[in-house]
């Protein structure tokens, strides 16, 4: 047994497995759980309330993924492009990670707030008469996310285009492809497996999200990453949490499986 | 035409014309700027602002980008797109034709396959494979019908037979040929292996220093070298230095001479040329299958001889080549047909004394470079 292997064992499986027991064990009376089995945290993750929450989280998520991707794509072009500035660029997607997600959370709420500094200015410059409302809206909640996980994005695909021969741009050229064409039928496809990386770097990570949407989303935004953690706090109902968390992970994976498969067939 | 980088003119000066449906070959070692050169033909590069031009069937296309040009190209990696199947790598350029020269899909399906004709692949076997799948000598073709569907009037080829091992070469150097006399279309080709310029071209470029070293046809190249780089580089060279002693006229049957007193002793005779004075030194190559190796004594007469003795026998093959060491110091290097050492083998060996001989008329004078 390597030293992976028993990682894997101590830090992913043995947790999952042990979650996966609270799931389908009767909720104790002080917390925690109570000998037996029975499948009611299950049953009443089905009521609708916790579907709502389930499906705005996969919406939140996809539209953060897409927003990434929208955003982060043209940046890793020109990164992957320029010469004079390259290792410059790359610092600077990389330096938020020196600081902490909490941190960098904060400093969202005190640029979006009614007496934060973007109102601030536009007040100033008399722009708008009243604040605008941008804090617990679904619109911060995607900012801080957007925020929070576009180098993820941007690095796989740099890492990609950095790769990119540049002689089957030039083949393409001389064959009669326009810039566009280029891009589109060799640049494009060929960064195809850094998209996709991000993409689940991205989607992954922000379907568990909770920090973002509990200071940035206020009490409307619940997301299941919140109402997890609410499980195993305030509310003190261990199966119930679980059997969210595996749903979620079920879920999680057969959506990744679905998007492999549909990206893996050769054209 | 020149072309310059920072810090460095990868092209000089470099002035030429390529006639129609020719197999034009590039040759020279790496950094003599060949692959430059050919770049500034397809347009990748374009020469610096002192005037150069490149004319492509009669017209200036300095500012017109490759796609522009009625080129087509082969790279030295083959540059195959690795996520598209060997029909569609090839279909590529056709599908990139807008109106009014758009290509309907049948015919586009026609024209492929057709090319993989052309290049000896069986379409139903290797249409639909990915280069990933193909080996070195098929992803040549591959890249080869991608270029020729266009039905190009001018052929580039950046050293495309580099990757692949000699038997398979040889037969695409001759398949590469015949392409070239079949469809008409004038190629363009680059290289640093001298033998396969001579096999094929019509006519070579010899370049080093980023400058035409000379231009002739492969007999030319090979038989009257103008430069001992040229001798060096084609083939190989005994070179023999020396000043002039006297002029002589003619005699019978023979041209008018000059006499040569060698730098490392002895002298010989060389034809006599324009300029060539008494005073002035002088600098002949002499390939190594124009000289003989003789018994001292038995020099032909007429012939220039240098005495010395053998240093090696090599055996290579079809040839075989005495290395002999005459007075003075220097290697000399002879060709002998190899007539079967088992049989006839050649009565040299080291320690023998010989002379080597030529005629004076079996040399090239040299010009400074």
């Amino acid at each position: 047994m390597g030293p992976g292997t028993l990682w894997m064992l101590a830090f992913f499986a043995i947790p999952v497995i042990v979650m996966c027991g609270y799931s389908f064990m009767p909720r104790g009376t002080y917390g925690g759980v109570d000998p037996g089995f029975t499948l009611e945290a299950y049953a009443r993750f089905l009521h609708p309330v916790y579907l709502t929450i389930l499906e705005r989280t996969f919406v939140v998520a996809l539209v953060c993924t897409v927003l990434c991707a929208l955003t982060g794509y043209p940046v890793a072009y020109a990164i992957a492009r320029s010469t004079k500035w390259r290792t410059l660029l790359l610092f600077l997607v990389v330096l938020p990670f020196w600081t902490s997600f909490l941190v960098r959370t904060f400093a969202m709420i005190f640029l979006m707030r009614d007496t934060g500094l973007i109102n601030t200015w536009l007040l100033r410059l008399h722009l708008i008469q009243q604040p605008l409302t941008m804090l617990y809206t679904p619109f911060a909640v995607l900012l801080g996310l957007v925020y929070g996980y576009l180098p993820f994005m941007i690095l796989p695909i740099y890492a990609s285009l950095e790769k990119l021969d540049t002689s089957l741009l030039e083949a393409a050229e001389v064959l009669g492809a326009r810039p566009t064409a280029r891009f589109l039928r060799v640049t494009l496809p060929l960064s195809t497996p850094g998209l996709i990386a991000g993409s689940l770097l991205v989607f992954i990570p922000s379907l568990g999200s909770f920090l973002t949407s509990d200071l940035l989303g206020g009490a409307k935004g619940l997301l299941v990453g919140n109402l997890i953690q609410n499980q195993f706090s305030t509310a003190r109902n261990w199966p119930f949490g679980s059997a969210a968390s595996l749903i979620l992970m079920t879920l999680v994976l057969i959506a990744v499986l679905i998007y492999l498969r549909l990206r893996l067939r050769p054209e | 035409m020149s072309k310059s980088f920072p810090g460095t003119t990868a092209v000089r000066d470099v002035s030429f014309t390529i006639e129609r449906g020719e197999f034009f070959s590039m040759l020279g070692p790496s950094g003599c700027g060949k692959t430059t050169t050919l770049r500034l033909i397809a347009g990748f590069e374009t020469p610096d602002a002192d005037g150069g031009q490149v004319r492509l069937l009669g017209a200036v296309v300095n500012d017109k980008r490759p796609y522009e040009r009625q080129i087509a190209m082969v790279f030295q990696n083959y540059a195959l797109f690795p996520h598209l199947s060997v029909e569609r790598n090839i279909a590529f350029g056709l599908e990139q034709r807008k109106a009014p020269h758009r290509v309907p899909k049948a015919e586009i399906a026609d024209r492929v396959r057709s090319a993989l004709q052309l290049v000896r692949l069986d379409p139903s076997t290797f249409a639909r494979r990915l280069p990933a799948q193909l080996s070195g000598g098929q992803r040549q073709r591959v890249a080869l019908a991608r270029a020729l569907v266009l039905e190009p009037a001018i052929l580039l080829l950046d050293e495309p037979l580099g990757a692949i091992d000699l038997q398979l070469r040889k037969e695409m150097q001759l398949e590469l040929k015949s392409l070239n006399k079949q469809l008409g279309t004038t190629f363009v080709y680059v290289t640093h292996d001298q033998e396969e310029a001579l096999t094929m071209s019509d006519r070579i470029a010899v370049m080093s220093n980023a400058r035409v070293a000379q231009l002739g046809t492969p007999a030319e190249i090979y038989e009257n070298p103008r430069t001992a780089f040229v001798a060096k580089f084609i083939g190989e060279s005994n070179f023999f230095d020396g000043r002039i002693t006297e002029r002589g006229a003619p005699g019978k049957g023979a041209g008018a001479w000059c006499e040569v007193e060698a730098a490392a002793g002895g002298h010989f005779r060389v034809p006599a040329q324009n300029g060539l004075a008494p005073g002035q030194s002088v600098r002949i190559a002499v390939r190594p299958e124009w000289l003989d190796i003789v018994p001292p004594a038995s020099v032909p007469p007429g012939e220039n001889a240098l005495r010395g003795s053998v240093r090696d026998v090599v055996y290579l093959g079809e040839t075989m080549h005495v290395v002999v060491t005459v007075r003075g110091g220097g290697d000399v290097t002879v060709a002998v047909r190899n007539e079967g050492q088992l049989i006839n083998p050649l009565p040299w060996k080291r320690g023998d004394d010989a002379a080597v001989a030529w005629r004076p008329e079996d040399c090239q004078i040299l010009e400074d470079e």
